[in-house]
């Protein structure tokens, strides 16, 4: 394994064996989650493109800040609609999870009864590997999203330069 | 079946579902995105990668700072 991948995973599963050892509502807590929220901004600002980038197959001069269908993923863009609903599964299911996470929220009757998605987190909370665990899965996530919205992605895919860290 | 029995079985049923549709995604990708096009869609979508980092900051400080 390269050396900075390495440095990367260790330095994510540290940072969250720390940061589930804090105590929700409390100061250590709001700075280490705090500092990784910062850290994804950060990031954000310095690793994705001003405007969104032009996915489409002929790589025209057709502005992309303005239109969805410029934005998709390779592949799609240029077949419109014909590929759209590979996300409508995906799309299917956050909606069913929204509308549950909503009616268990404001549903009158006890928490025990009514579970949100916060109360199950909560009490997956109480086991302190766990916490790390889902705290691990959260930065892990957050570097998904940098790394898919990376204005640098495609063309280090394609030159797969030795000793790059990028996710 | 109580009510609370009822409520963890949806639950459990919309995260079946979610691993479900995650290994559909790697056997037949042309019928269902990968989650990381998913995302990819998102980051490179004028208002998508606003709501995901905002998703992203809130869902962290929700679940672990307050």
């Amino acid at each position: 394994m390269r050396s900075g991948p390495t440095a990367l995973v260790v330095g994510g599963v540290a940072y969250s064996l720390i940061a589930a050892s804090t105590t929700p509502f409390t100061l250590p807590a709001d700075v280490l989650t705090g500092l990784a929220i910062v850290a994804m901004a950060v990031l954000v600002i310095v690793r994705w493109p001003l405007h969104t980038r032009s996915r489409s197959s002929s790589s025209s001069s057709v502005s992309t800040s303005t239109s969805s269908l410029s934005s998709l993923p390779a592949g799609t863009a240029g077949s419109g609609g014909r590929t759209a609903h590979r996300y409508l599964p995906w799309l299917l299911l956050l909606i069913v999870f929204v509308a549950w996470e909503l009616f268990n929220y404001l549903v009158h009757g006890t928490r025990a009864n009514h579970p949100t998605f916060s109360s199950i987190t909560d009490a997956n909370d109480r086991f302190y590997i766990l916490k790390a665990l889902l705290f691990m899965v959260w930065l892990a996530s957050g570097w998904v999203i940098i790394g898919r919205g990376s204005r640098q992605r495609a063309p280090r895919r394609a030159e797969s330069t030795p000793g790059e860290t990028h996710p | 079946m109580s009510v609370s029995t009822l409520s963890y079985v949806i639950w459990g049923a919309i995260g079946v579902a979610a691993l479900g549709l995650w290994g559909l995604s790697y056997l037949r990708p042309t019928a269902l995105a990968h989650p990381a096009d998913v995302v990819e869609k998102l980051a490179t979508h004028p208002v998508g990668r606003v709501v995901l980092v905002l998703g992203f900051g809130w869902l962290g400080w929700h679940l672990f700072a307050r």
